[in-house]
C-alpha cells in the first residue's frame, strides 16, 4: 500500500498565550489524489489546522505543537523551508493579501526564483503556469489592476508552478463573486485528475462537496467527524452532531430520498473517481448523489413557472428616490455606471448585486452621502429626529472600529448625533442585546472573532438608528451560521424602525433568504428590479452580471419549482 | 500600491524602465554626493539638469507629472523662501518688509523682511534637494520593488534588508489608503473633528488627540493582519531572505550601459579628486604651483 499523502498523528496547537488550544488530538490521513473539504463554524481551527500542515513560519509556533506531521512520508519537522514549498502549496483567502510582487510574471516565478532553479527553467515553468491558468496575455500586468479572480487565479499559478503535492486552500473564494469561483473549479477539477491533493477550508459547500471524496469537521478544535461524501444521510448526521446546519445540497438529497436513484457502479469509498471533464466543469459530476443532475433525476414530475410578486406595499411614499444616477471617476475614461433609477420604501430589505468590480461599493457610497454622483441625484425624505440619515457598514468592517471597547464603539455615533447620556446608554442596550453583544461589551472590537467584529461595525451603525442602513458585502468570509444569525437581526430592526436596507452581495443564497427585492447593477448600468425569484430564473440577467445560481437554485430552475428554501422545495416536489 | 505602482503609467513603458537598476542606484549615487561636493551654482544648475535627464524618461500620467511638478516646485518655493527671510549675511538688501520693526516684551525686535540675497542664496542651494529628488524619484518611479530587490541583493546589501525595503514600497501606500478609509468610517458615524461639538477648550484638544491617535488602531490591527498573511504565503513558497535565490529575469548590464557606468564614474572621480586638491590648497595643507589652473576650475565652476 503506497504511503499517506499526509498523516497526522495526535496533533495538538495552543496558541502562544493562549490557554485552550485550538488544534485537540487531529490525527486523519488523506491519500494522494483525493480532494478533501475541511469545514467548521468560524474559530473552529480550519486556518489553524491548514498552517499546521502547511508548516509553521515560526519557531514559537513549531514549539506550541504537539504530535506530528508527516507529508509524503516524511516528517514535516524535518524539512526545511524550501523542501516544505516543494511539497506543499497554501492559498489563503485574500488574494492581495498574498501577492508579494508588482507584476504577473514576478508574483508566478517568485517562488521558483526561491527554489533557485536556474533561469530557463523558471521561464519555462512560469510560461505554463500563465498558460494554465489563462493568464499569458496578462504576463505584464500591474498585479493591482487584476480584477478578483484574476488575482486568485493568479495565486493559484503561482503556488502551483512549484509543482506541489499538496495543495491546500483556505477559503480560497471568499472575495469572489460566484462566477469567478465556478472559474476555478475545472482548473481545480484538472489538477486533482493529474494527480494532486487537494484539502479546501470552505463555506460553499454546495459546490465542493459533489467533488470532493471526503469531508472533515472540525468541532471547537476537535475533529467530529470524518465522512465520505456519496452518503448524504451520513453527512447530515455529521453536520448535526458537529452543531453545524447540513449544505443545501446534503439536506435536499436526504429530503428527496437519493437512494431510489441508481447511481452508475463507481466505488466511490474505496478508489477516488478521476471525474470525467467538461467545459463547465459540472457535468462530469452528473453520478454524485449531491449534485443539481442527479437531484434532478429523482424527480418525476414538472411544477408550472411562476410570477414573481414584489412583496412591498407600494402606497406609501419612497423613503429615497435616486433619479438617473451615473457615476465616473476622475482618472476614467467612462463612467462605472449612469441612467441609475430607483426607490428605496421604508421597512424593506433590498438586496444589490453584481459581479466584482460592477460599482455596488460606489453606489452604496453615494447612497452615503461619502461621494457625489457625477450626473442624477438622490432624493430622501428622512427627517432627522434624533435618527441619522444614513449609516453604512464598509466591506471592511476592521477599519470602522476604533474605540477601545464595544460599548464606546456603540456610544460612538449616538454621542456624535448629541442624544443625552441616558437615549445613548438605551441605544447601546437594545442593540447588544439585539446583535449578541452582550457579553463582550467591555471587550477590545479589535481582539474579537471576525463574525464578532462584523456584528460590532453593523451595531456601532445600527446604534445611529438610520433611515436608510447601507452593508457592503456583510457575508464576506463569515459562516452561514453567522451571516444567519446577523441578518436575522438585522432584518428585524429594519423592521421594527421602519428603516430600508439595502445590501451589496455576491452570495445569491442570501439574496434569496432576507431580501424582498434586489437591484442588478452590471455592465454599467442597473440592469433590473425585481424579486429574488425572478433574479434566480433569468438566465440571461444572471449571465449577464456573471452570477452562478447555487446548486440548490440551480435545481430550482431545471425542475421550475417555486419554493426558495430546502425544506419548502422538498415539499413542493412531494405534493 | 506602491509609488511605483501608483504614479507610473500602466500602458507606457519608457527607456527609464529598460535600464538595468544597479546603474539607476549608482546614478543616484552619483547626484546624491556630487550635489554636496559641488557648490557653485553653475556647477548645481548643471548637476540639476543632469538629473532632470533621467525625470524625462519617466512616462506617467498627466497627474502625475503635475504632482512631481508640484513637489520639485514646493522643494525650491520652501528653500527660496526660508533663506530669503533669514538671511544673516552681509551685505543684504531689503526687497519689502513684512512685519516692521517692533518692541515685543519689552525687547526690540528689527521685523520681518524678505532679502535678496538671501532670496538667491536659498535657491541656488534648493537645487542640491531638487537633484538629488528628482534622481531618487526617476529610480523610484521607474523600478518596480522586485527588480529593486534584485538589484540591492546583488549589490550586497543583507537580504533581509533588501526585502524590507520592497515590503515597505508594496504596503505604506495601502496603509495611507486604510488610513482614510478609518476617517471616512468616523465621519459615516457623525463625527467631524471641527465640528461645532467641539468646543475649543484643552478637554476637547484632549479628546480630539486622542480620537486622532486611535485612528491609527484599525490601521495598525489591518496592517498586522496583512503581515501575517503575506508572511504564511511567502513562506509557503519557500522564501527566505538570508538565502540564495534566482532572479528572473537576471540582471545584466547592456554594452551602453557598461560604457555610461564609467563614464560616470570617470566624471565622479575627476570631480571629487579636483575638489580634494582644491579643499587642501584652501586649508593649506597642500599647494602646487602648477595646480593653479585647477585651483581656478574648483573655485569658478565647482
Amino acid at each position: 500500500m503506497s504511503e499517506p499523502a499526509v498523516r497526522v498523528e495526535d496533533l495538538s496547537y495552543t496558541y502562544p498565550g493562549r490557554e485552550s488550544p485550538t488544534l485537540v488530538d487531529i490525527s486523519f490521513e488523506l491519500r494522494e489524489a483525493s480532494w478533501t473539504v475541511l469545514a467548521g463554524a468560524t474559530g473552529s481551527g480550519k486556518s489553524t489546522l491548514l498552517a499546521a500542515l502547511a508548516g509553521w513560519s515560526t519557531r514559537s509556533d513549531a514549539e506550541q505543537t504537539q504530535g506530528r506531521v508527516l507529508l509524503f512520508g516524511r516528517d514535516a519537522r524535518t524539512m526545511t523551508l524550501g523542501e516544505r514549498a516543494q511539497h506543499v502549496g497554501l492559498v489563503l483567502q485574500s488574494a492581495e493579501d498574498q501577492v508579494a510582487t508588482t507584476t504577473v510574471e514576478a508574483e508566478v516565478t517568485f517562488g521558483l526564483e526561491n527554489m533557485g532553479l536556474p533561469v530557463d527553467e523558471i521561464r519555462r515553468r512560469a510560461t505554463d503556469a500563465l498558460r494554465q491558468f489563462k493568464l499569458e496575455n496578462l504576463a505584464a500586468a500591474r498585479t493591482n489592476h487584476l480584477s478578483g479572480g484574476q488575482m486568485q487565479r493568479l495565486v493559484l499559478a503561482s503556488i502551483l508552478a512549484m509543482r506541489p503535492r499538496l495543495l491546500l486552500l483556505d477559503e480560497p473564494f471568499g472575495q469572489l463573486d460566484s462566477a469567478a469561483a465556478a472559474e476555478l473549479m475545472p482548473d481545480l477539477d484538472r489538477l486533482r485528475a493529474g494527480g494532486l491533493t487537494i484539502v479546501i477550508a470552505e463555506h460553499r459547500l454546495d459546490e465542493l462537496l459533489p467533488r470532493a471524496d471526503r469531508v472533515l469537521i472540525l468541532r471547537d478544535g476537535r475533529l467530529s467527524a470524518d465522512v465520505n461524501t456519496n452518503c448524504p444521510e451520513r453527512l447530515d448526521e455529521a453536520f448535526a452532531s458537529s452543531g453545524l446546519e447540513a449544505p443545501e445540497m446534503v439536506r435536499l438529497a436526504c429530503g428527496l430520498d437519493w437512494r431510489r436513484v441508481e447511481l452508475p457502479a463507481i466505488d466511490r469509498a474505496q478508489k477516488p473517481p478521476r471525474p470525467a471533464l467538461s467545459p463547465n466543469g459540472g457535468e462530469g459530476f452528473l453520478c454524485h448523489p449531491l449534485a443539481v443532475g442527479s437531484a434532478i433525476s429523482r424527480v418525476a414530475t414538472r411544477l408550472p413557472n411562476h410570477d414573481g410578486q414584489l412583496p412591498m406595499d407600494r402606497r406609501e411614499a419612497p423613503l429615497l428616490r435616486a433619479s438617473k444616477l451615473g457615476f465616473q471617476f476622475p482618472s476614467s475614461q467612462a463612467p462605472l455606471w449612469s441612467d441609475v433609477a430607483f426607490e428605496l420604501y421604508a421597512g424593506e430589505r433590498v438586496a444589490l448585486v453584481g459581479p466584482n468590480g460592477s460599482g455596488k461599493s460606489t453606489l452604496l457610497a453615494v447612497l452615503a452621502s461619502l461621494l457625489q454622483p457625477t450626473w442624477g441625484s438622490v432624493h430622501a425624505d428622512l427627517p432627522s429626529d434624533g435618527r441619522a440619515s444614513s449609516g453604512l457598514v464598509l466591506q471592511n468592517p476592521d477599519l470602522m472600529l476604533f474605540c477601545s471597547t464595544v460599548r464606546d464603539e456603540l456610544a460612538f455615533g449616538p454621542a456624535q448625533l448629541g442624544l443625552s447620556k441616558a437615549d445613548v446608554e438605551r441605544r447601546v442596550s437594545q442593540c447588544a442585546a439585539a446583535l449578541e453583544l452582550e457579553g463582550i461589551t467591555d471587550e477590545p472590537p479589535l481582539g474579537l472573532s471576525r463574525g464578532e467584529r462584523l456584528r460590532v461595525a453593523i451595531g456601532a451603525t445600527m446604534t445611529l438608528e438610520p433611515r436608510l442602513l447601507l452593508l457592503d458585502e456583510p457575508t464576506t468570509g463569515q459562516d452561514p451560521a453567522q451571516v444567519e444569525a446577523m441578518l436575522r437581526a438585522v432584518s428585524e430592526a429594519v423592521r421594527q424602525r421602519r428603516t430600508a436596507l439595502l445590501f451589496a452581495t455576491h452570495d445569491l443564497r442570501t439574496v434569496a433568504r432576507h431580501a424582498d427585492r434586489v437591484l442588478v447593477l452590471g455592465n454599467g448600468a442597473l440592469l433590473a428590479q425585481c424579486t429574488p425569484a425572478e433574479l434566480l430564473d433569468d438566465d440571461e440577467l444572471l449571465a449577464a452580471t456573471r452570477m452562478r445560481r447555487p446548486p440548490l437554485f440551480e435545481f430550482r430552475r431545471r425542475m421550475n419549482l417555486r419554493a426558495l428554501s430546502v425544506e419548502q422545495l422538498i415539499a413542493e416536489v412531494a405534493r | 500600491m506602491s509609488t511605483y505602482i501608483s504614479l507610473a503609467d500602466a500602458h507606457g513603458r519608457g527607456w527609464l524602465e529598460q535600464v538595468d537598476p544597479r546603474l539607476k542606484l549608482a546614478w543616484v549615487a552619483f547626484i546624491s554626493t556630487l550635489s554636496v561636493v559641488v557648490d557653485t551654482t553653475p556647477a548645481l544648475l548643471m548637476l540639476f539638469a543632469v538629473a532632470m535627464l533621467g525625470v524625462s524618461g519617466l512616462t506617467m500620467r498627466r497627474g502625475s507629472w503635475l504632482l512631481v511638478g508640484g513637489l520639485l516646485l514646493a522643494i525650491a518655493w520652501g528653500s527660496l523662501l526660508s533663506q530669503a527671510l533669514f538671511y544673516a549675511a552681509e551685505p543684504r538688501t531689503k526687497l519689502f518688509t513684512l512685519v516692521p520693526p517692533a518692541t515685543m516684551f519689552g525687547w526690540p525686535w528689527s521685523g520681518l523682511h524678505v532679502y535678496q540675497e538671501g532670496a538667491v542664496y536659498g535657491l541656488t542651494q534648493s537645487l542640491r534637494m531638487l537633484a538629488m529628488t528628482s534622481a531618487g524619484l526617476s529610480v523610484c518611479l521607474s523600478t518596480s520593488p522586485e527588480r529593486l530587490m534584485a538589484a540591492l541583493a546583488r549589490l550586497q546589501v543583507p537580504g533581509p534588508l533588501a526585502y524590507l525595503v520592497v515590503v515597505a514600497l508594496r504596503f505604506l501606500p495601502l496603509m495611507l489608503v486604510e488610513m482614510a478609509t478609518v476617517r471616512q468610517a468616523r465621519r459615516l458615524r457623525g463625527y467631524s473633528p471641527l465640528g461645532i461639538r467641539l468646543a475649543w477648550s484643552p478637554r476637547a484638544w484632549a479628546h480630539w488627540t486622542r480620537l486622532e491617535v486611535a485612528l491609527l488602531l484599525p490601521v495598525i490591527a489591518s496592517t498586522l493582519r496583512r503581515a501575517q498573511a503575506l508572511a504564511r504565503s511567502v513562506s509557503a513558497r519557500g522564501f527566505d531572505p538570508a538565502a540564495r535565490r534566482t532572479f528572473y529575469p537576471p540582471l545584466r548590464l547592456r554594452r551602453i550601459e557598461r560604457v555610461a557606468l564609467v563614464a560616470m564614474g570617470s566624471v565622479f572621480l575627476a570631480i571629487v579628486s579636483i575638489k580634494i586638491v582644491y579643499w587642501l590648497n584652501v586649508a593649506e595643507q597642500s599647494s602646487g604651483a602648477g595646480l593653479t589652473s585647477v585651483y581656478d576650475f574648483a573655485r569658478d565652476w565647482l
